[in-house]
């Protein structure tokens, strides 16, 4: 096994991971907004540590398609965190239960 | 209106080469007569709505991407380590942030990017440019994180009035 497909696969297991923690975030964090974050962020570094992981066991073409696939998934991921965020907002019970700074 | 006119074909030019880019690397360079139909359609929806763009400083890209792409690794971890049980949540709230940015596709990029920082959740942006947020941990600094990134987004827009360098 080359040093290169050793990263590869720890990369591609460290992307696991961060999807495993994301899902697990939204199991467990007590409201919708939290649970924006664990989905938003820990999603969006798992696929691009899934993408670097694939893209050093493919050609660059194909590398170029994932990186691409990662930006507009994360583009789309963070602009819809931001249009639930503000619907859950919009819903009274949610905000109620929050004090507001 | 000629200069209008130039202005959106010089941003139709840019736009539809960009386009065409994605386009082929996403279909590996087939289904062309769909976006041949595609395109004038999202040009007509620009031609509508437009936004406009501030001109790019390419030079400070670099910095504001290593920046970024830090906090995105610390903003995933910080969630990850979160939800895993080893950091608390108990201090999560709505705080609010005042962007010192000029132009309105700066601030609604600064909103959006917001959402990957450790911590941060953009709720909305008010036309004067505050945000509002949800954060995991109001005691944590994560004013100073949101300012260092603004800054670098204003020194990447060209845009003065973003105060001084956290």
């Amino acid at each position: 096994m080359t040093i290169m497909l050793m990263i590869s696969w720890l990369l591609l297991a460290l992307g696991l991971m961060f999807f495993l923690a994301g899902s697990i975030g939204l199991l467990r964090f007590p409201d919708s907004f939290s649970r924006l974050h664990a989905v938003t962020k820990a999603d969006t570094l798992g696929l691009g540590l899934l993408v670097l992981g694939l893209s050093l066991q493919s050609s660059w073409r194909e590398g170029l398609l994932m990186a691409l696939i990662w930006l507009i998934v994360m583009a789309s991921g963070a602009v819809s965190c931001q249009l639930l965020a503000r619907f859950s907002d919009e819903q009274p019970s949610e905000s109620a239960t929050q004090q507001e700074d | 209106m000629t200069i209008t006119l130039w202005l959106f074909l010089r941003r139709s030019l840019w736009f539809g080469l960009v386009a065409a880019a994605c386009w082929a690397v996403l279909t590996a360079n087939s289904g062309w007569g769909f976006f041949t139909l595609l395109l004038p359609l999202l040009l007509l929806w620009q031609w509508h709505y437009p936004l406009p763009m501030p001109a790019l400083r390419w030079r400070y890209l670099p910095a504001c991407l290593l920046l970024f792409g830090r906090q995105l690794l610390l903003g995933g971890f910080d969630v990850a380590v979160r939800a895993l049980g080893w950091r608390p949540l108990d201090s999560s709230n709505f705080c609010h942030y005042q962007s010192q940015l000029t132009s309105p596709a700066s601030r609604l990029l600064l909103a959006s990017l917001i959402s990957l920082l450790p911590g941060t959740c953009t709720i909305s942006l008010q036309p004067d440019g505050m945000l509002r947020l949800h954060v995991l941990d109001q005691t944590a600094n994560w004013q100073q994180e949101i300012a260092a990134l603004e800054w670098q987004l204003a020194r990447l827009f060209g845009q003065s009035g973003s105060g001084e360098q956290p």
